[in-house]
């Protein structure tokens, strides 16, 4: 009796919290970033129906069927018709649930960034973010490992020898233009990290050797802070960096100010 | 009103019954363990069992030369040392002696011995490989490719190493006793055999796969 | 040996002497109990590093002199660095998911019940089991000793994710010597995991006894049956990453590492390797190792649930399908860990589909023991409470998965707490409280002797609402976007919200943990003093309830039971008594 209440006590807790919304996502600040909460929604009422009735389930049965005198037992050995019922049943629901939701991964990942993409280059390193523009002539200029000095201030090893890497700006945090596609190419070199800003509703590892590319869209206004989200080592919990979001001309400006 | 009569007491079988015709090995386990032996094709059904593993692992050192081999930028091919070539015929010749031992049961200690003394030649020309490409600097750590064959060709010597133990042991007991019809042989031959299929696998990906 | 075909079964001879008797036995049902100490004093272990990390969470920076005593290394001032946080979080994982849930419900229970619920005199190897335990052991050993190397445990997590676990102390404390124990540590738990497998299935295919067909068997033979196969077919993939991480430690290759990496301002000298390559096998072994933990707490529920609801099991056919569809399946999702790793999203895509094949046997698996219920007569004894908890926290850790194995969502959700909350509900807690439920089930068998009913059953009160409480926040730290496996959440500015709940979560881990010491008293108090049990104290109907508590050497006094039917008859119409052993042989109908 006690365990049909307690059960149905925590059933009915978590679910108020989670349609009270108490501790949510924050606003969203990207191109694909509703279509993803839909879906999560979409999962939320699919998965909370089930876990509700499945909870309830157990302890009204557990309350019913307690052994009390005069209780005769059911013999039976299951049915054929039920199993191949919820067989089919939850195959059909989840599936459409996961179908449903392939779409917004194969525009995001599948498609490439739209032609004219402002792209950007993020190098993960113990412990912190260093981000690389193009800078005026919007080619991203050599670079090489073997460079690399951050004592002397070269975090990504440019080429000084390349004309195209001299107006490379190498900075510390991030700018984007508001409703303008952008292309990350998210690197590493030491370690695995990965990159995760949560009002843009991104996330991708930065893996060492490997250049992997992400595109997205900012829609709304701000400074948002960007994690690292993938074990680095000790100073993981402060990889801490900002992407401001501006409008195209503080944008502009923000960049010219760091040129220099 | 039709009821059913209390239990009656539960059956058991002996040993010595015929309905359990497995409990019959008698090995030292079985003995000092209690009377009930265990039967003798467990040691089948665990050797088999054994080999899903080691093809797992192999599966495992397989998939990662070949996804190495395509994203690697200093993949520098190794010199196959053509004694390789040799450490092959001499493989499937132990295999083929294996057979022969457990054919001719009169002979079968002469035969074993040469496959036992096969199997040792095929290791001395493994390490013969190994000096060859240490010779001509190429190490476990000079590059991927050099870590895979060293890798592939250490990890079957190992396993190697474990079925000619077993040869040993099994010439060893066969000059005292009759051993031609031995449970431990089928198992060591189907080893042996198993062994042998690997070296060809690990040798032809070694050999076209680069 | 070919001449001694038929050897005449002799007085019956139990070793003697304490050390053959209990230390190096061949006994499978000693074996078993060696597994489960094992077990217990791993976990806790494992339950005191947890206390360590939520006490950090909760109240990082916070001085407390005792851990400088204790952790003059890990905690100096009396304050736990970030490193330390993080080799303790390794070890906990490890030893959790390595040395508890791998080891008890499997190699624990399973040793002791597979040969008694088969009708078999012992396993099929004996000495080979002896040996994988003493295997497990040392690799126990050579884990905690990363505790005690210079630089201390290793902080790269349990996944041990190159390079960060294959450049050395370079990348940070704990990844030096002790990185390399570790991986050790895992090598030797592979071999002793790969032997103990085979022994399982051996036992399974050549010794059940006569009648005990595979459709007759136990449903905690079936699972413990497909667990082995996991693992015989996991553990080696395994090995074989540990063994290319061990090379690229020690001898230098570049296996997972790529070459010109840079750390700490150092150029590394390798060249060419993947470090996806690493999770691709350590994942083609993770995500059957999820299976091998909770499969074993599936069987263990079926049969408690059938016991005390004093009906068979609904569905017989279904569960063993279940769980034979699980196993298999279990073996091409494991990149949905992977979405964002950088593989080709195509086979995200793949991934997520094969994925969501496992939630339907898992589904098929729920509704069978609801089946079970209904129209029972169900009984609450401790054991039933923990299994109808398990069926409870099997949904709720169930449901969360449908999230994560959707690339889409997961990109918002991987490496949240959302998944430390779906993992730690499924594989985490709902395991444990199978190895609850079988402890409390299986107890009387074991020793002769209850597990006294009021402290279970208070232990099983907090517990329950314990985990809920612990668990449950996670999910909206995860909502949040709070990123796992951070030390502190003191260097974000939106981190500041989630401290609040972690506090919470903390409280309720201490006093869920607390409640362990119960079970712990409980267990020991009980072997001495617990009230002696009869030889079939829950009327149950499998093989292991026929013969006297504990079983005799060799289980069935050097006979072989008959089986003549199905596992679970209870409350057979018409019969004298509410349960019909395995073993009973046909009754007459007897008109009057």
């Amino acid at each position: 009796m006690i365990l049909a209440l307690t059960i149905w006590v925590i059933t009915l807790v978590t679910t108020a919290l989670f349609i009270g919304r108490y501790w949510w996502f924050p606003a969203v600040a990207s191109a694909h970033g509703p279509a993803l909460d839909q879906q999560f929604m979409l999962t939320l009422v699919v998965t909370g129906l089930v876990f509700i009735l499945a909870q309830l389930g157990l302890g009204y049965l557990i309350v019913h069927f307690r052994d009390r005198p005069g209780r005769h037992v059911r013999y039976s050995h299951g049915s054929n018709k039920l199993e191949i019922l919820w067989t089919l049943a939850t195959t059909v629901l989840f599936f459409s649930v996961v179908l449903a939701g392939q779409d917004i991964w194969a525009s995001l990942n599948l498609q490439n960034a739209p032609a004219g993409s402002l792209q950007i280059e993020i190098t993960g390193q113990q412990f912190q973010w260093n981000v690389r523009y193009p800078g005026a002539d919007g080619k991203f200029g050599k670079t090489s490992n073997t460079l690399i000095n951050d004592s002397a201030g070269n975090f990504v090893g440019l080429d000084e020898r390349d004309a195209a890497a001299q107006d490379d700006v190498v900075v510390p945090t991030m700018a984007v233009p508001v409703n303008r596609p952008v292309e990350l190419l998210l690197r590493s070199k030491d370690v695995t990290h990965s990159f995760f800003v949560r009002e843009l509703r991104i996330k991708q590892d930065a893996v060492p050797g490997m250049t992997v590319p992400i595109h997205f869209t900012a829609t709304k206004l701000g400074t948002y802070e960007i994690a690292c989200a993938e074990l680095c080592g000790l100073g993981h919990h402060r990889m801490r960096s900002v992407i401001e979001v501006l409008s195209e001309a503080d944008y502009h400006n923000w960049l010219k100010e760091r040129s220099d | 009103m039709a009821t059913i009569a209390p239990p009656p007491p539960l059956e058991y079988l002996s040993t010595r019954d015929p309905d359990l015709p497995t409990w019959s090995d008698g090995d030292g386990e079985g003995d000092s363990h209690g009377p009930q032996a265990l039967p003798e094709r467990r040691y089948l059904t665990g050797l088999l069992l054994g080999l899903a593993a080691v093809v797992m692992f192999f599966t495992a050192l397989t998939s990662a030369y070949v996804v190495n081999q395509g994203i690697s930028g200093q993949w520098e091919q190794v010199p196959l040392p053509r004694i390789l070539w040799a450490s092959t015929v001499i493989l499937l010749l132990s295999s083929l002696a294996i057979e022969k031992a457990r054919r001719a049961k009169k002979h079968f200690g002469r035969w074993w011995e040469i496959a036992t003394l096969l199997g040792v030649l095929f290791l001395s020309a493994q390490l013969a490989a190994f000096r060859r490409l240490a010779s001509a600097g190429i190490y476990m750590d000079t590059n991927p490719a050099s870590s895979f064959f060293y890798l592939l060709t250490g990890a079957h010597a190992i396993h190697l190493l474990g079925g000619l133990t077993a040869l040993l042991y099994i010439w060893i007991r066969s000059r005292r006793e009759m051993m031609a019809d031995h449970i431990a042989v089928k198992a060591t031959a189907i080893y042996w055999h198993f062994m042998d299929g690997l070296w060809l696998w690990l040798f032809l990906l070694l050999l076209l796969w680069r | 040996m070919t001449e001694a075909v038929h050897v005449e079964p002799v007085v019956h001879q139990a070793p003697q002497g304490f050390i053959r008797k209990y230390i190096f036995s061949l006994d499978h049902k000693v074996i078993g109990i060696q597994y489960y100490l094992l077990a217990l004093f791993s976990v806790m272990v494992g339950m005191l590093l947890s206390v360590l990390m939520r006490f950090n969470l909760a109240w990082p920076g916070t001085e407390v002199p005792i851990l400088e005593t204790l952790f003059p290394v890990g905690a100096p001032g009396g304050i736990m660095t970030p490193e330390f946080y993080l080799s303790l979080m390794t070890m906990h994982g490890t030893i959790m998911v390595f040395f508890v849930l791998t080891t008890a419900p499997q190699s624990g229970f399973g040793n002791y019940f597979l040969p008694l619920q088969i009708g078999a005199p012992d396993m099929a190897f004996p000495t080979l089991n002896m040996l994988s335990f003493w295997i497990t052991f040392v690799s126990l050993l050579v884990l905690l000793a990363a505790f005690v190397v210079t630089g201390g445990a290793p902080i790269s997590g349990w996944t041990g994710y190159p390079p960060l676990s294959a450049l050395g102390e370079i990348a940070g404390p704990g990844l030096g010597t002790g990185q390399t124990l570790w991986v050790a540590s895992i090598a030797l738990f592979c071999v002793a995991s790969l032997l103990g497998a085979l022994n399982f299935i051996t036992t399974t295919i050549d010794l059940r006894t006569k009648g005990m067909s595979m459709m007759r068997l136990p449903l905690t033979v079936w699972a413990w049956f497909v667990t082995a196969i996991l693992a015989l077919l996991a553990f080696g993939v395994l090995l074989a990453a540990g063994v290319l991480l061990l090379l690229d430690r020690v001898v230098g290759t570049s296996f997972f590492i790529p070459a010109g990496l840079v750390v700490s301002d150092q150029m590394i000298n390798h060249k060419g390797g993947s470090p996806l390559l690493w999770q691709h096998l350590f994942w083609f072994f993770g995500h059957p190792e999820v299976y091998i933990a909770i499969l074993p707490g599936m069987g263990v529920t079926s049969q408690i649930l059938s016991t005390f609801a004093r009906k068979p099991i609904f569905g017989y056919r279904a569960m063993a399908y279940a769980i034979m569809a699980i196993g298999l399946v279990s073996f091409i999702v494991w990149g949905h860990h992977m979405f964002l790793s950088g593989m080709s999203p195509y086979s995200a895509m793949v991934f997520s589909l094969t994925t969501t094949a496992v939630a339907v046997p898992s589904a098929i698996k729920t509704f069978n023991w609801l089946g079970t219920l209904w129209g029972g007569r169900v009984r609450f004894t401790t054991a039933m409470l923990f299994a109808i908890g398990f069926v409870s926290l099997f949904v709720t850790g169930g449901v969360s998965g449908l999230f994560l194995n959707q690339p889409s969502v997961d990109i918002y959700l991987h490496d949240t707490y959302f998944v430390v909350a779906h993992f730690h509900m499924i594989m985490g807690v709902a395991a444990i409280f199978g190895i609850f439920a079988a402890t409390y089930y299986w107890f009387p068998k074991m020793f002769a002797r209850h597990l006294s009913e009021r402290l279970g059953k208070i232990h099983f009160w907090i517990t329950f609402v314990g985990v809920y409480s612990i668990f449950m926040p996670m999910h909206f730290l995860g909502v949040m976007g709070n990123p796992r496996r951070y030390a502190e959440f003191t260097a974000f500015e939106f981190l500041a919200d989630v401290v609040p709940i972690h506090e919470f979560i903390s409280i309720a881990a201490f006093v869920t943990i607390g409640a362990q010491l119960l079970f712990a008293v409980n267990f020991f108090w009980s072997i001495a003093r617990g009230k002696i049990a009869e030889i079939n104290p829950w009327s149950a109907t499998t093989l292991e309830w026929t013969v006297p508590s504990p079983p005799p050497h060799d289980n069935f006094g050097g006979r072989a039971p008959v089986v003549h039917r199905g596992p679970y008859e209870y409350s057979v119409p018409g019969a004298s008594r509410d349960f019909i052993l395995q073993s009973e042989p046909e009754m007459k109908v007897v008109h009057q």
